[in-house]
Parts: structure tokens; C-alpha cells; sequence
């Protein structure tokens, strides 16, 4: 009984040496986050129910704002428009690359190649988008037009293109991880089974894909908010309408002093994205995903 | 159990490692230790000294003696590192320019001097040494126009890309290098000449008598890039070698660079003093090493081209950061701002004030990045006390509080000693934030017959129709036509021209585009335009004689509508147009351009006259120099102060603003004859024609009938013609369209409501 109670004693004690050893390693990033993440968002919180500059109480008024503006409702659509058509073309785009190159000794020598988008300034990639698609360009005495495209709706295609040009590549290397950790004997078993590519693709690679879905899904969702500079390099404050994001609606309220909206804005932004997230979460904890 | 002490042990130990190191970067950091403020801090004082201020072309220090060299040999110097200047004995033979003009001149402490003479059409070249043997150089060819330097006891010159130096006893001279660029100035402390030109600097070794085998690469990459700002006279260089230690004078401030070292060091805030007055070019500097007592930091001596003369002083009783720092930020360079800035810090040298403009395209800063930081420093609270808010969103500034109400200044402006109409012209229900410092009233110039006949004449319509009935017939033009109307060659000047007096009514009050008065506008102008362009030669259609562009220089008033001031409209209607029945533009610097611009219309015709420019909001005048305050300002009495001194008879009356200055007395003081009594004219025009021939014109003083119609036209005006500068691009650039028959009126007001579309959902 004694020696019992003393190995339970022990047990217990090393379970809180194991928390508080997990809590100090953690401390320092939940240190760094709360400095410069966490206190920063209380703040805004705050901030998006005063007027900014003169500090008066508005209430709600500063959101009422944020959902009257027709640019940031401009803005959330297309925003919105630009994900359901990009994210899942980025996913499939990707996954299917991986799929080719797991599968191919030669191209696999050849991945990071696709990593290289990446590397290419923002500006650069504009220039080349100029070159290409302005009135000018070589598209236009290609077709012997003298469209601007980038002037025009195509300039959301151009945007969604480039984007996944960019893009592709690292989410492809996410999902080349994912397969990677895949084991080799499982899919071999199926396939001395007579599981076919299709079968063993739905029956075993994307099973054991779920856990790299969710977080390359996530990660995807909060670059496609992101995008800004291309945009702006393209069209500056305010561009072609349908490439006119949040991003650049949340710009030029900061540069027009409209801090008190911008607070809001961002405020119901993190509650949308949060709200995404945790839901992603949930099918993830069910298993739906 | 040890094993999991171990590894929270190693825990503890990265998490003070990662604490200590937040620790070490995140610290607010002491600039000195107890609290005590660094002491030291450079201060500028005039000098004064006798002689006609413009001629004295440069400064000249060897040894104990510091000199200023006047163009016509009227020399002074001083003994005691420039406090004090006394007359020199004149230099022997005068030094030049008692027949000719000196186009060109050196000189050392002693009193030898070089110098290029023009004469009678022939240039001269001569070396007058300073016990009065002159000699007259031979051989430096007809062609060139060399500049003289001085440096270690030698002339130099540059001539073309080449540099030669000259004896200064014999006048011997001899071919050193050639530059790979232009040289823009030469500087020598007699081992080392430093030839400044377009892409950096050359090194020349005057002990090796060859180039340097060893550049300095940080010098010459302070200067590459220089050479068309120098060339258009937007910057000033001087460089002042001192052994090791080289001294550089730019707008920047003044810089320290040891030879071959890795920095240069500003030591001087060009931004705080004269020195930072881009109108203003060096003529020459000394230094004076060790300062005061042979210890410390030097004293710097700084003559200006418009014979200024500044010492530059460490004085270690004041802190190097000042308690009070007045900062007054715009957005683009205001001419009229860097003078009252200048003004301002002669008048109350205990403050210190800062001008600071946000657009610098040397640093690719543009007006989009410059309003982003303009923003963050205001929301943070430490934004410039003082704003010029010329194509800032102001109405966004004052709706958020950034804005003070300047209530204050306006108690003090009585309605007899400033046009209120125009100081108070951005007066809303909630108060008066903004005021301009100076206006200009947009104008139809013509016949006074002519423009008394045309009846009513207060809309671009109504101009249209008189455009329209005058083109028809003109005496004494090819083909009983006018070549020209009114004066524009291209779409965009016919817009920026009749948007001076339209402008302000293109807003709802609800702040939209009102589509039917840019409508209006745009269908006016397009009838004036064709009017305009039917007989215009094609050869000059869409050429722009006046070569302003518009968004550039320190002129607000041009930058914002091109060069369309009445003066220069008359220029080009004088020199290419002689027969045009009008001419428009605005009347800015009214008392002091005013002269010239009456000369212009007389000459052009006798009975000349102008009125109002007929438009969208006729009576309106353009305001120029928009003064604000920051609300959130921690010197309120300091701003207070500027705003005030900036408004008063006092400076107003003491410069020459871009632009009429708003207050009314300044006005009436200039209506007074500088040379009353005298019979000479007030001032002789010239234009030298195309076809070769010449024009001379003799301008006399106007007539009392001639400010009485001034005083009309100031007293006529109703109130601002301002829109917001987004909206007004958007229809100048894409108004064109309308105009030239590229695309339909309504389809231009659809591309112009689309283009402003999100700005204003915003």
C-alpha cells in the first residue's frame, strides 16, 4: 500500500514537472504573443468603439459605418469572389502536382523548382503583367486589339492567375510533405490487392491526407487575404473594381485617417476569419473533413 | 525524475536567455546616463557687413583672413573668423567689369583675381594679381565659357569636361584631366583637387600631378546623380577641403567626410536653418577649425548668392535636441513657406523650426506614401505642429479633430486689413480650419470694347458664344481668321484653364461627383476648344509653349493649374500669337507681377481690359498656401505664433509671395511706385521672336485707372474655387477624351464617375 502511494506521489509530480516544464518552453512565444499580437488586438477592440483621434465614445457606430461603406462591401465580395474561385483551384492545382511529382522519380529532382514564383518581386511580376496585358502589350498585338486588361474585369482573371502562379508552388511542397508521410506499405498492400490509382487515391491517400488538409486549407485562406501589393502596384489606391480587396479598402483607411473604421473593419475581419477557422476546426474534430 | 529537473533546468535557462535578450533590444534607450541632456547644438547668425549685396560672388579664407569678393573689385575682409567684415582697399585695376561684364570670377585671400570679361561682343581674359599687374590670359579659346575656382593658393578652371590649373602669379596655365561628366564644382587644399561633376567626384593628385590612384568611392556616390539638379538650379554644392577633413554644404545641411572614410556625417541640419532654403544657392564657405577657442567643433561661414552671409556657431550651452521644436510639414515644396520659415527663425531665433516637405522624389517618396506617414504620425500624436494642407484630404482631417480651429487668427484679421472673402473661404457651420495665405483671380483679358459688348458674361456658355462670334472675322489675320482664340494648344491646358474659374462647383455637399456640372463643364470647354482649334496651325496642336509641368516646383499656384497666369499667357500670345482677341489665366502676385502683366495687355492692345474668367463659380478665386494646425500640437502658443507672424503686415510685406498676399494693407503698400519722381520706365520687356526678329517694349509704372481696376477685381471676389485634388485629376485626365472626339460626353462621365467611384464609396 506504502509503495503504492509513494508511485502514485511520484507519478503526480512528475506529471507537473512535465507541465511546468511544457509551460516555460511555451512561455517565451505566448510571451511574444500576448506582447505584440494579443495586447495590440485588445487594443483595437477598444479602439473600434471610440473615435480614433479624439478619443469621444461612438458605440457601435464606427461597425454601423464599416457595413454602410459601399467600398468595403465592394471589397468583402470580392474578396469573397476571389477565394471561392481561387482557393479551390489553388488546393486541387497543388494536390494534383504533388500527386505527379510523389509519383515520378525524374520530376521529383525537379520540385523546388516550382518554389521559385516565390522569389520574384512583386513589382517585377507587375512589370511583367504590364508588358503582357496593358493597351500596349503583347496580348493586345497578339490579337490586334487595344484593350487594356488590366483596366478592365479581366484584371480579376490576371489577379487569380498570377496568384496561383505564385502560389502553387508552396502549397504543392505542404502537400508533397503530407504524401511523404504516407506509408509506402500500406499503398503497396493496396496495390497487390488490385487497387487501382483512382481507389487507392480515395481509399488511402486522402484518408491519411486529413491532417495536412486542414492545415494547408487554413494557411491558404489567410495568404488569399493577403494579397495587396500586386494589386496596388497595379492600379494603386484604387484600381480596376474588381480587384479592389479588403486590403486595399483597409489601406486607404489608414492613410485617409479613418482609423476609428479601419479598427472596426479589422475587428469583424479576425471575428469572420476566427469564425472559419474554429468551424474548420469542428468538421476536423467530427471527422467531416 | 533527475532527467526531468535537467530539462526543466534548460527550460529556464533558454527562457532567461530569450529575456535577456528581449531585454537588450526592447529597452527604451538612454542616450546618456542620469537623465542629463547632451549639451551643444549649432546655431546660425547673420553677419552683416557694408556693399551692395548681390555682387559679392564669393568667400574666400587663407590663414587668418577671410574675404568677400566682390564682383567689381569692392572687396571686404575680415580678420577675425567673420564677425566682422571691413572694406578692403578696392584691388588694383578694379578687378574687371568697369566696361564689360564679368562672366566669370576668382580670387584669393590676398587679392589676386581672375575673371572673364564680355565686351563689345569679344570675351577677355585677365589675371589681375594683388599688387595690381594684370595680364591678359591667351589661348583659352573663343567658344568656351570657363568657371573660375580657388583653392590652396591656386586657380583652377573648368572648361568643357576639362580642368586646367592657372598660376596666380603668372597666369601660366595647364592642362590637368579631363572630367568624365560635366564638372559642377572644383574645391583644392593645394594637395588634392576635388572635381565635383554629374556622377560623382574626381580625384586629382596636385603632389603626383595625376589622377589619384585612389578614388573615394563614399564621396563620389554623396554626389552621382547631381548634375540636373545642379544644372536646373535646384540644388547647391559646395565642397570645402580641410587636410583629411572635407566638408560638404548641400540644402542637406553640412556634412563631415574624412578622406576615404566610410560616412558622412551631417553636423549641420540643413533643415533647421538658411541653409535648407532651396531658393537660396551657396556662393561660398569657409571653416574655421576648432571653433572659438581652438577647441571644438568648427565654425562654418556661408555666403549665399544673394549676398546673405550666415556663421554657423556650436554653442554648448544649448541642449542638442531642442526643448521646443516647431515642425511645419507640406506635402510638396511652398516657396512661401520656406521663406516664412526662414523669416520666422530670423525673427525669434530662440525657437526652433523645421520644414519639412513630405513628397521627396530623390527617395521615391510619393504623395501616397508621404500622406501614409503623415497619417501614422498624426494618429500617433506626434505630428507636425503646423500643416500646409494643399492637396491633403483636409475635409477628412477636420471631420477627425486633426484639425485646430483657427478662430484665434481670425479675431485678429479685421475685414479692412485682409480680404475676408478669401480668408474666410473654407469657413464651415463648425468653424474655420484652414486659411490661405495667398490667392489669384482667374481672368478673361481682351478688348474693352469687345468685352463691354458682349453682354452678360458670367458662364462658359456665354464665353462660348462670344468665343464663337469673335473667331468669325478677324482684320488683319490670313484668311480674316485668328490663328488663335484664346490662347491653349491641347485638350488638358483647355481644361486646367477653365477649371481655374469651374472647379469648385464639381462637388454635391454631400460630397459626391455632381454629375450634370461636370457635364456642363465638359461640353462648355469642348465648344470653346473646337472654337479654338479650327484654325490652329496643326503643326502646334498639343505642343505646350509654356514647358511647365504641372505638379512640380515650389509655385503652388502653377503646380496646381500649369503655368496659366495671365503673364505668361500674354507671353506666348505676344511672341507666337499677335492677333488672339483674349487671353485668360490667373492674376497672381498681383502687386508685384501686376506691372508687367498691364505693360503686356497695353502692348498687346491699348484699350485692354480683363474681367473675371466666366465659369461654374464666377468670382471665385484659387487659393494658394493652405495654413492649418495641428490640434493635438504640444506648442500651441509656438504655432500660434507662426500662424500670426505668417499673416501679418510685417512678413507679408517683406517678401514676395507666390501669389497676392491676403492681407489687404500688404496689398495697398505694394500700389506705391518704387522709383516715384523718376521719369525712367519701371521696366523694358524683350521677346525674341521665331522668325528672328526682336521686340523690345518699355513697361511704365500703371496708372491709377489701371489699380483702380485691380482693386475691382480683388474686391469682386465671392469666395475659393477649390475641389478636392482626386476629383479634379480624374477630370483632367479623362476630360481630354471628351474633348478631342475620342469619346462621347455621358461615355467621359462614366468613366470619370467610375474612375472616382471607390473613393468616394469610401
Amino acid at each position: 500500500m506504502g509503495l503504492r502511494k509513494n508511485w502514485n506521489y511520484t507519478l503526480r509530480s512528475r506529471r507537473r514537472l512535465r507541465a511546468a516544464e511544457r509551460f516555460l518552453f511555451l512561455l517565451p512565444s505566448l510571451g511574444g504573443a500576448s506582447c505584440f499580437v494579443m495586447l495590440p488586438f485588445g487594443k483595437m477592440v477598444v479602439s473600434s468603439f471610440f473615435t480614433v483621434l479624439t478619443n469621444d465614445f461612438a458605440g457601435f457606430r464606427n461597425y454601423a459605418a464599416v457595413f454602410r461603406n459601399e467600398a468595403f462591401r465592394l471589397a468583402v465580395r470580392n474578396t469573397a469572389r476571389f477565394i471561392a474561385m481561387g482557393l479551390p483551384l489553388l488546393l486541387l492545382g497543388s494536390l494534383g502536382l504533388a500527386l505527379m511529382i510523389s509519383g515520378s522519380f525524374r520530376l521529383d529532382k525537379y520540385k523546388y523548382m516550382y518554389l521559385l514564383p516565390l522569389a520574384v518581386p512583386a513589382s517585377t511580376m507587375v512589370l511583367v503583367w504590364k508588358l503582357l496585358f496593358s493597351g500596349q502589350g503583347f496580348l493586345n498585338r497578339l490579337l490586334g486589339t487595344h484593350m487594356n486588361f488590366l483596366g478592365e474585369e479581366s484584371a480579376f482573371y490576371i489577379l487569380v492567375g498570377s496568384y496561383l502562379w505564385k502560389n502553387l508552388g508552396y502549397t504543392m511542397v505542404l502537400w508533397l510533405a503530407g504524401l511523404r508521410s504516407i506509408p509506402e506499405a500500406i499503398l503497396d498492400a493496396a496495390k497487390v490487392d488490385g487497387a487501382g490509382r483512382v481507389k487507392r487515391f480515395f481509399l488511402i491517400t486522402l484518408p491519411c491526407l486529413r491532417g495536412c488538409i486542414s492545415t494547408v486549407l487554413v494557411v491558404s485562406l489567410l495568404n488569399f487575404f493577403k494579397v495587396f501589393r500586386e494589386v496596388y502596384l497595379v492600379g494603386g489606391a484604387y484600381p480596376q473594381r474588381s480587384i479592389y480587396m479588403l486590403q486595399n479598402v483597409f489601406h486607404n483607411w489608414y492613410v485617409n485617417l479613418e482609423q476609428d473604421k479601419l479598427a472596426a473593419g479589422a475587428v469583424l475581419l479576425t471575428v469572420v476569419l476566427g469564425t472559419v477557422c474554429l468551424l474548420l476546426q469542428r468538421l476536423w474534430d467530427h471527422g467531416e473533413i | 525524475m533527475k532527467k526531468g529537473v535537467l530539462r526543466l533546468k534548460a527550460a529556464a535557462g533558454i527562457l532567461c536567455a530569450a529575456a535577456a535578450l528581449c531585454g537588450s533590444g526592447c529597452g527604451k534607450a538612454e542616450g546618456n546616463s542620469g537623465g542629463e541632456s547632451v549639451m551643444g547644438r549649432y546655431v546660425e547668425e547673420a553677419v552683416s557687413y557694408d556693399g551692395e549685396k548681390d555682387t559679392f560672388v564669393s568667400l574666400i579664407r587663407e590663414e587668418e583672413t577671410m574675404r568677400l569678393l566682390d564682383l567689381y573689385g569692392s572687396d571686404v575682409i575680415s580678420r577675425d573668423d567673420g564677425v566682422s567684415f571691413e572694406d578692403a582697399a578696392v584691388t588694383a585695376a578694379g578687378g574687371g567689369g568697369e566696361t564689360g561684364r564679368i562672366l566669370s570670377l576668382a580670387g584669393t585671400a590676398e587679392g589676386s583675381r581672375i575673371c572673364m570679361e564680355y565686351q563689345g561682343g569679344a570675351k577677355t581674359w585677365r589675371l589681375v594679381t594683388a599688387d595690381g599687374r594684370e595680364t591678359e590670359l591667351e589661348g583659352l579659346g573663343d567658344q568656351d565659357y570657363p568657371s573660375f575656382y580657388q583653392g590652396g593658393g591656386s586657380f583652377y578652371m573648368s572648361k568643357g569636361f576639362e580642368i586646367y590649373r592657372i598660376d596666380p602669379e603668372s597666369g601660366e596655365t595647364r592642362f590637368l584631366t579631363e572630367s568624365t561628366s560635366y564638372p559642377l564644382c572644383l574645391a583644392s587644399d593645394g594637395e588634392m583637387l576635388y572635381v565635383i561633376h554629374g556622377e560623382g567626384v574626381l580625384l586629382y593628385d596636385l603632389q603626383e600631378n595625376q589622377v589619384a590612384t585612389r578614388q573615394d568611392e563614399v564621396l563620389s556616390s554623396f554626389f552621382s546623380g547631381k548634375q540636373e539638379e545642379f544644372l536646373n538650379g535646384e540644388t547647391s554644392i559646395l565642397l570645402y577641403p580641410l587636410g583629411e577633413d572635407i566638408y560638404v554644404l548641400t540644402h542637406d545641411g553640412i556634412f563631415l567626410h574624412k578622406l576615404y572614410g566610410e560616412s558622412m556625417e551631417r553636423i549641420v541640419d540643413g533643415g533647421a536653418c538658411a541653409i535648407g532654403d532651396i531658393r537660396r544657392g551657396f556662393a561660398g564657405m569657409a571653416v574655421t577649425e576648432g571653433g572659438k577657442d581652438g577647441a571644438g567643433d568648427g565654425i562654418f561661414t556661408v555666403l549665399y548668392t544673394d549676398g546673405m552671409l550666415m556663421r554657423y556657431v556650436k554653442d554648448y550651452s544649448l541642449p542638442a535636441e531642442p526643448e521646443i521644436s516647431l515642425r511645419v510639414y507640406s506635402l510638396y515644396e511652398d516657396g512661401n513657406i520656406r521663406q516664412a520659415v526662414s523669416a520666422f527663425r530670423q525673427k525669434y531665433p530662440e525657437l526652433y523650426i523645421r520644414y519639412e516637405v513630405g513628397v521627396d522624389p530623390d527617395h521615391g517618396a510619393t504623395k501616397e506614401d508621404a500622406l501614409r506617414n503623415l497619417s501614422t504620425e498624426l494618429a500617433a500624436g506626434t505630428g507636425p505642429d503646423i500643416l500646409v494642407v494643399d492637396d491633403i484630404p483636409f475635409e477628412t482631417y477636420v471631420e477627425k479633430g486633426v484639425l485646430a480651429e483657427l478662430g484665434f487668427l481670425r479675431e485678429e484679421m479685421s475685414e479692412e486689413s485682409y480680404f475676408a472673402n478669401v480668408t474666410d473661404g473654407f469657413a464651415t457651420e463648425q468653424g474655420l480650419y484652414v486659411i490661405p495665405l495667398t490667392f489669384a483671380v482667374p481672368v478673361l483679358a481682351g478688348n474693352a470694347g469687345t468685352l463691354a459688348g458682349a453682354g452678360e458674361l458670367e458662364n462658359l456658355s456665354q464665353l462660348a458664344d462670344l468665343l464663337e462670334r469673335e473667331s468669325g472675322g478677324q482684320a488683319g489675320t490670313a484668311g480674316g481668321q485668328a490663328e488663335s482664340v484664346i490662347g491653349f494648344l491641347s485638350a488638358e491646358e483647355a481644361l486646367r484653364l477653365f477649371a481655374q474659374s469651374s472647379m469648385g462647383a464639381w462637388r454635391t455637399q454631400e460630397g459626391t461627383l455632381d454629375r450634370e456640372a461636370v457635364t456642363e463643364f465638359l461640353t462648355q470647354v469642348k465648344r470653346i476648344y473646337d472654337i479654338q482649334m479650327k484654325n490652329l496651325p496643326e503643326e502646334i496642336q498639343n505642343m505646350s509653349f509654356s514647358g511647365t509641368e504641372w505638379g512640380s516646383g515650389e509655385n503652388t499656384l502653377a503646380r496646381r493649374n500649369g503655368s496659366y497666369g495671365l503673364a505668361e499667357a500674354l507671353d506666348i500670345c505676344i511672341m507666337r500669337f499677335g492677333e488672339q482677341p483674349f487671353c485668360a489665366g490667373f492674376l497672381s502676385s498681383a502687386t508685384e507681377d501686376f506691372p508687367m502683366t498691364v505693360g503686356k495687355l497695353h502692348y498687346m492692345d491699348e484699350e485692354g481690359e480683363y474681367v473675371p474668367l466666366p465659369g461654374q463659380c464666377f468670382g471665385g478665386c484659387l487659393p494658394a498656401t493652405l495654413m492649418a494646425m495641428n490640434s493635438g500640437t504640444k506648442h500651441g502658443e509656438e504655432s500660434r505664433l507662426f500662424l500670426e507672424y505668417l499673416f501679418s503686415a510685417e512678413f507679408q510685406g517683406a517678401v514676395s509671395l507666390n501669389g497676392t498676399p491676403v492681407n489687404r494693407s500688404v496689398y495697398r503698400q505694394r500700389q506705391q511706385n518704387p522709383g516715384e519722381g523718376s521719369t525712367a520706365p519701371y521696366a523694358t520687356m524683350g521677346y525674341a521672336l521665331s522668325d528672328g526678329s526682336t521686340i523690345m517694349h518699355r513697361v511704365c509704372w500703371p496708372s491709377g485707372a489701371d489699380f483702380a481696376r485691380l482693386d475691382g477685381l480683388m474686391e469682386s471676389v465671392t469666395g475659393v474655387n477649390y475641389c478636392d485634388d482626386r476629383i479634379y485629376e480624374a477630370v483632367m485626365e479623362l476630360g481630354q477624351a471628351a474633348l478631342t472626339g475620342e469619346a462621347g460626353i455621358e461615355e467621359t462621365m462614366d468613366g470619370i464617375e467610375k474612375e472616382l467611384e471607390l473613393y468616394l464609396a469610401e
